[in-house]
């Protein structure tokens, strides 16, 4: 395997996406694949991942190329997102949502860290009823339910930690 | 296409950036939401007094049911709880507080025995009592035989007089990494240290009563592979500087980090020689002590392993100490110290502390303004805009009347720290600032990670309200600061560094001329505690 090896994949409609090997390797998902099978000289069918969500997971590979942390990247939980994220993150909510599946299908631990933390970011200090807004989820608890759950769990029940 | 926020494992990995109250929100939100998540609610649970009153607390059926989720219990009473604790199966810290065995029968230890007895899976257990009460025998033999995977046993304040418990106790200790035992009396108890300690990493000593400074060393000296060290004498008690030298760096080789209280070393040099003992320390941190240059001299003999130092509360920690400290360790990525005259990092050497991530330090200039005051801001932001990493930067005063400080002002040079990507907190409380629309934007456009400044930001409070307003909408905590009483702050004032460095010739002259010099750091040292110092004077001519 030369440094300079490159890798095609095809996405769910087709479209063929040339890639350096060092960029697939970001994805858990394609560097086993290609550690076990060596690199076949075919492109890699994704079907479960769209030309323009493919070209935005490429564009976050090739960003974080030379990230020595790339793994850790985002393991603090309280720590703050990057500007270069948080700009990368301002998407519409299909688009968020398609990354989030995308980077759990194709196993990039940091981009579904950076996708999942700008998820809990829309989620904090809402209300039950303004979460559901945001993110359009239909509330299927029958009245008593929903009472039940609120009475058992401690309305404002706060954790010391 | 199905929304990922229906996926339980996209919710669990959604989960840790959330807190608490969110999640409790969370679980009314739908019901694929309530069965993920509830989970994670009873992760750590903290039953208080008056958990059946409260609203704010699970049902006991809801307790019962989600007890298997459990990792970590936190026990102020136990009182109608005990259907819940028959359940927990899978905890990995216990936490028990003091007031539970004042209010409750001893029969509280037969409760806890049965609880750990249950729990093979525990991995820290904290204990605090109220110098009355102490574990079981039975519950420490629990822990010891049940337990396999306990790494960590804090106990603070407890009694231990039975032979049999401290038995048990060591036991415990045997098969452990970190311990902490913070003041406890230990009653007539001819402790057995001739046992070894293997697994000790991390080891906290802190007003063990009852056990003489020897048989301290002792335990010490039989943890061979401890790491971590923090240590402090009863106050009624002297540090034992010449065992601890002559046998802790040989028996513990891998000492690297050590932390100790000032009380019980009365020499300051015994700091210096306790320093010195040691190879190769990645930590010191130090309280209530005095740092003569002599034990400065031999802390810089570690600058080249340094990591973290900490003497924001020692005394007579001098500026050029400071200075010197930033130009010898490269490793350094935390620095907390009183303070550094800003005309030392002007001429000084550059910094070679390039790693920082924290540093605590009241810059002093030793003007009020002109072309001093002026070199010397420029000088210090750019010594500090080379720190890329600082995360933390704190260069508040200690004391509200004090010199006043480094000014964050543009035409001062503040420019510099565009450099600090990475600045999330900046701290300049008891200092002069004068925070214009220019500085405003600068720092909201310039350091993006910005979440936290402390300080008053302008000398005219209106102004500091306004700045701190905007600071807020730009999502921002800012703490709220006391409106300073005008009449005692009219004339700022500049650090005078001549009278610092005329004293600090004198006590270094004072070494060249006595063979020993240790009476004059011994008076010294308790001259300038005066009036801080609760050690009854006795003490001090007794010695």
């Amino acid at each position: 395997m030369s440094a300079h090896s490159q890798i095609l994949l095809t996405s769910s409609e087709g479209t063929e996406f040339l890639i350096d090997r060092d960029i697939a390797d970001k994805s858990m998902l394609l560097k086993c694949m290609l550690e076990d099978i060596g690199e076949i000289g075919q492109a890699v069918p994704l079907p479960n991942v769209s030309g323009p969500i493919l070209t935005k997971v490429i564009e976050y590979c090739t960003h974080h190329r030379d990230d020595p942390n790339f793994l850790s990247a985002n393991d603090d939980v309280t720590a703050d997102i990057d500007e270069w994220d948080l700009e990368y993150c301002k998407v519409d909510q299909g688009t968020l949502y398609e990354l989030i599946l995308a980077a759990n299908y194709l196993d990039i631990k940091p981009l579904m860290d950076l996708t999942c933390k700008t998820v809990a970011n829309m989620i904090k200090a809402k209300s039950p009823e303004e979460i559901r807004k945001t993110f359009n989820i239909t509330n299927d608890f029958t009245p008593e339910e929903e009472d039940q759950v609120r009475r058992e769990n401690g309305k404002d029940w706060v954790d010391e930690h | 296409m199905d929304s990922p926020l229906q996926l339980p494992e996209i919710l669990l990995y959604i989960a840790p950036y959330l807190t608490h109250q969110d999640l409790v929100v969370c679980l009314t939100v739908c019901r694929q939401w309530s069965q993920s998540f509830t989970p994670l609610i009873f992760r750590s649970i903290i039953a208080q007094e008056d958990w059946s009153t409260s609203k704010d607390f699970p049902s006991l059926s809801s307790l019962v049911k989600n007890a298997h989720s459990v990792r970590s219990l936190t026990l102020k009473t136990t009182v109608g709880l005990a259907p819940f604790l028959e359940q927990c199966t899978r905890l990995k810290t216990l936490v028990v507080h003091g007031d539970i065995f004042s209010k409750q029968q001893e029969d509280i230890w037969i409760e806890l025995t049965s609880l750990v007895r249950r729990n093979p899976l525990i991995e820290r257990v904290f204990l605090g009592f109220n110098r009355q009460h102490s574990p079981s025998t039975a519950f420490l033999n629990a822990l010891a035989e049940a337990c396999p995977s306990l790494k960590r046993y804090e106990s603070s304040q407890g009694k231990y007089e039975d032979q049999d418990q401290v038995e048990a106790l060591l036991k415990v200790l045997r098969q452990i990494r970190s311990v902490s035992t913070r003041y406890e009396c230990f009653t007539n108890i001819p402790v057995d240290t001739t046992r070894v300690f293997p697994h000790m990493r991390e080891l906290t000593l802190k007003d063990a009563k009852g056990l003489s400074t020897q048989s301290q060393v002792d335990f010490v000296c039989h943890c061979p592979n401890l790491e971590h060290l923090k240590w402090t004498v009863c106050r009624d008690t002297f540090f034992p500087v010449q065992q601890f030298c002559a046998r802790v760096p040989a028996a513990c080789p891998n000492l690297r980090k050590l932390q100790m209280d000032g009380c019980g070393i009365p020499y300051p040099s015994d700091l210096s020689r306790i320093i010195n003992s040691l190879a190769q320390l990645e930590l010191l941190a130090f309280c209530g002590t005095a740092i003569f240059p002599r034990t400065f001299r031999s802390m810089e003999r570690h600058f080249r392993t340094l990591r973290s130092l900490d003497m924001v509360d020692c005394f007579s920690v001098k500026s050029w100490m400071v200075q010197a400290t930033l130009e010898g360790c490269p490793l350094l990525e935390t620095l907390k110290v009183p303070y550094l005259v800003m005309s030392d990092v002007e001429v000084g050497k550059p910094w070679v502390s390039l790693r920082l991530k924290q540093l605590h330090v009241h810059f002093r200039p030793t003007a009020v303004c002109g072309q001093d005051f002026i070199s010397q801001h420029k000088a210090t932001f750019q010594a500090l805009g080379r720190l890329t990493e600082l995360q933390i930067l704190d260069t508040s005063a200690f004391d509200p009347m004090g010199p006043e400080g480094l000014q964050y002002r543009l035409d001062l040079g503040m420019a510099s720290l565009q450099t600090l990507r990475k600045l999330s907190v900046l701290s300049a409380v008891n200092t002069r600032q004068y925070i214009e629309d220019e500085e405003l934007s600068w720092i909201m456009s310039h350091w993006p990670l910005l979440t936290k400044i402390e300080g008053i930001f302008h000398h005219d409070w209106d102004r500091h309200e306004l700045v701190t307003k905007e600071l807020q909408a730009g999502g921002i905590e800012v703490p709220d600061q006391r409106k300073p009483d005008l009449d005692c702050n009219i004339t700022p004032w500049a650090f005078d560094h001549s009278n610092d460095k005329e004293s600090e010739d004198e006590e270094m002259s004072e070494y060249d001329e006595h063979e020993d010099g240790e009476d004059n750091e011994y008076f010294y040292y308790y001259s300038e505690n005066e009036g801080e110092d609760d050690e009854p004077n006795g003490d001090v001519a007794e010695f």
